[in-house]
């Protein structure tokens, strides 16, 4: 199957336009989870989850994921005007097992939905979500942290589509490559006409701790409307001297520093997590991982 | 609701005016192996360019279009014509010029440029060059300034064979293939060790007929701790048919040499520019591309560069303008293989009329590329809605001993900005018009300085009038 389009191809010996993965969906469980709670995702192997959030509704709904072979979860969001969802999806697989995480939305008019992914690395993860900013001064915002290591695959596609006027997106994701972790991150902002007034903005921070880590970004934007303001930037390596010295003139050497920091772009979204008995699970498991 | 005002498109005509094809030889149209042969008798090839345009011919045949990029469907080269040379033979002197050829280059301003900042001038015309001159002093210190024709038959004929197609090769895509089957014409540069010109040499390329090709090759070669600045320059008159240009630029900066390629691409809008670069630089070399694209109406053209030496730099400076009609799919690639080597692009692009910018770009650090850095940085100004701007720039990182960075921006002029020169007793109109001229400005401050003069005015014919 193919996973994670890039909007737009570009050359394709950097191999980021798609994934092609050796995986056939068999027949789709279909889940309708329009609720505040968690969706726990364990024992599945191809779901199609739906969450409607109705007109004014607010919701918060954790998915928590524990793949046994190969987990393939669609969701396909609808968040009606001045509706708001907070999506927090955890992959808390065991070893060696493989995610495939897709998400769709359309957010109506003054709607909001803020998608967060906590992929704390412990088998292969290919994740993406597309936001349809449709009704005017509608907002999406998606946040992840992620850690690849051994040899994972962690490879990931944001799409926020503006077509409202005055929408606002926000693509963020912190990450941590160690061992022979090799990841893919594709974030795409497109503009399209009429969404007039729109802003967007991609960043990323990718945290290279080993020799034989293959890391790559492609973050776009696409525009076809000339009232907005789109950016992206990102910065990719390993610490730089004076953080390691900052850190060292608190007694903290060179392998506690890269830890701290791996670990505080993870604590930053468990604290999202709005069930104290998961947020204390997943809390755990980063450290153990860490 | 804000009124717009009007901007003025880039007045063209100096580049528009046109020859009739008499005295001219002119193959079919087309690419057959038969084709390939008249060429290659044509001009005399010794046997290992034959046969590499034979073999580059194979692969043309056997490879697709990109799957990524601006449609070519409206390119058929069954109606491209590859070859069409001028009845005239190349001369040092422009008195020994045709007249109408001389007379197109006056137009353009090269001998005058020649005679004032320029430390050798080749002109070509169609396929073949009919001017190539470069000053006695930059002679006399070694500098070879020629046609790869002539070149080939002197003793750098084994240093042309060594390098000719060995960093952009016929098979890396289907119009380097092209390329390789169909070559003509372009500038053979050496210069030895150790010698730094003071001013630059200049080719000059100008497509005059309907319906054909431009396939110039331009191989440079700066040895160890010499230094360069060459300018390329190009335009043609518009046609109603597709023209084609798929040239190759190979150039080989050595060990602590430096080399700055400055290109004003000016070509016509019913051409393709479907044109290759590449550098491959030695230790303590430098490339520095500097680069305007403002013609042709559609454009894939990424400057390569290869730092495979320690401490090798790369900068690229570039701006593009789409108009009406205009589809410029631009940008850079560097792959930096060795430790401590150092990246810089930096571009801006306007897109107006429903004229189309594509930013494109890719940063490959190799596993050996320890302390090396790189840093991209992309501004996009849309003047309209019914033009678009993308901006897709790729990176892939294999050490964590890089330092690697990117930023960009898309957006219109800021209103602010409008509000703070206002205030202190701009225009309106000013304002914006200081605006676009200083987001353009850390291009043209780079160009040479006719070249610089040429895109200023170019802007300030945009500006006219303002932005609403």
């Amino acid at each position: 199957m193919k996973l994670n389009k890039l909007p737009v191809r570009t050359f394709n010996h950097i191999g980021l336009n798609e994934v092609n993965l050796d995986y056939d969906p068999g027949t789709y469980e279909n889940i309708d989870f329009s609720e505040n709670g968690i969706l726990n995702l364990s024992g599945h192997k191809d779901a199609k989850v739906t969450i409607d959030v109705k007109e004014n509704e607010s919701l918060s709904v954790i998915m928590n994921y524990e793949a046994v072979g190969t987990l393939n979860v669609n969701t396909d969001i609808n968040i009606a005007p001045r509706g708001e969802l907070k999506l927090v999806q955890i992959d808390a697989s065991e070893e060696g097992n493989r995610l495939i995480n897709e998400v769709n939305a359309n957010v109506g008019g003054e709607g909001r939905l803020n998608i967060i992914q906590i992929l704390p690395g412990r088998g292969d993860v290919y994740s993406g979500a597309t936001a349809e900013l449709t009704g005017d001064r509608s907002e999406c915002s998606m946040d992840v942290a992620y850690l690849t290591r051994k040899t994972q695959i962690t490879d990931m596609n944001y799409v926020a589509n503006h077509r409202g006027k005055e929408t606002v997106s926000d693509i963020l994701a912190n990450g941590v490559l160690k061992d022979e972790g090799k990841k893919n991150f594709r974030a795409t902002i497109d503009f399209k006409t009429g969404c007039a007034g729109s802003k967007g903005e991609e960043n990323e921070h990718a945290l290279l701790l080993s020799e034989d880590v293959i890391n790559g970004s492609i973050p776009l934007i696409l525009c076809t409307e000339e009232d907005v303001e789109g950016a992206h930037g990102c910065q990719i390596g390993s610490l730089s001297d004076d953080v390691l010295l900052y850190f060292n003139q608190r007694g903290i050497d060179k392998a506690g520093a890269e830890k701290m920091i791996s670990y505080g772009n993870f604590s930053r979204l468990i604290r999202e997590i709005d069930d104290d008995v998961l947020r204390e699970k997943t809390d755990k498991l980063v450290s153990e991982v860490l | 609701m804000k009124e717009k005002t009007y901007v003025e498109d880039i007045d063209r005509s100096m580049y528009d005016f046109r020859n009739e094809d008499k005295d001219a030889y002119r193959l079919e149209e087309g690419l057959t192996e038969e084709i390939v042969l008249k060429i290659s008798e044509e001009k005399n090839d010794p046997d290992w360019v034959r046969d590499l345009r034979l073999e580059s011919l194979k692969i043309y045949n056997s490879m697709g279009l990109p799957n990524w990029g601006p449609s070519l469907d409206g390119l058929d080269i069954n109606h491209i014509s590859t070859y069409v040379k001028k009845n005239a033979k190349m001369a040092d002197n422009w008195e020994d010029v045709p007249a109408e050829v001389k007379d197109t280059f006056e137009k353009l301003g090269i001998p005058q440029a020649e005679r004032k900042s320029l430390a050798g001038v080749g002109a070509q015309y169609d396929s073949e060059l009919v001017y190539h001159n470069v000053k006695d002093s930059v002679a006399k210190s070694g500098v070879i300034y020629t046609d790869i024709e002539s070149a080939l038959k002197t003793e750098y004929a084994d240093m042309i064979k060594e390098h000719f197609m060995k960093l952009i090769t016929p098979s890396d895509h289907k119009f380097a293939a092209l390329h390789g089957a169909v070559w003509s014409g372009g500038s053979f540069v050496y210069v030895p060790k150790g010698v730094k010109l003071d001013f630059p040499l200049q080719s000059y390329f100008r497509l005059n007929a309907k319906g054909a090709g431009q396939f110039e090759h331009t191989l440079i070669i700066v040895d160890e701790g010499a230094d360069l600045h060459f300018i390329e320059g190009c335009s043609a008159p518009k046609y109603n048919v597709a023209n084609l240009h798929a040239g190759a630029v190979e150039l080989f900066v050595h060990k602590n040499a430096r080399l700055r390629y400055s290109t004003i691409e000016n070509w016509s809008k019913n051409m393709y520019n479907l044109n290759s670069k590449r550098a491959l630089v030695d230790e303590g070399g430098k490339i520095e591309w500097i680069t305007g694209s403002f013609g042709s109406h559609l454009s894939y053209l990424y400057p390569m560069s290869i730092l495979r030496g320690k401490g090798a730099k790369m900068e690229f400076t570039g701006i593009s303008f789409a108009n009406e009609g205009q589809n410029l799919d631009t940008g850079a690639k560097v792959v930096q293989l060795a430790p401590e080597t150092s990246s810089v692009m930096s571009t801006k692009s306007i897109s107006k009329g429903g004229g189309v910018c594509t930013f494109r770009s890719l940063v490959k650090i190799g596993k050996d590329a320890v302390n090396s850095k790189s840093a991209v940085s992309c501004e996009s100004l849309m003047l309209d809605s019914e033009s678009r701007s993308d901006t897709i720039p790729a990176m892939d990182i294999r050490t964590p001993y890089a330092d690697i960075g990117h930023e960009a921006q898309i957006g219109k002029i800021s209103d602010e900005a409008v509000f703070y020169l206002m205030s202190r007793g701009l225009s309106e109109e000013d304002a914006k018009t200081l605006i676009v001229s200083g987001f353009a400005d850390n291009v043209s401050k780079e160009l040479p300085l006719e070249y610089a003069i040429e895109m200023n005015n170019l802007i300030r014919l945009e500006m006219k009038g303002s932005i609403g």
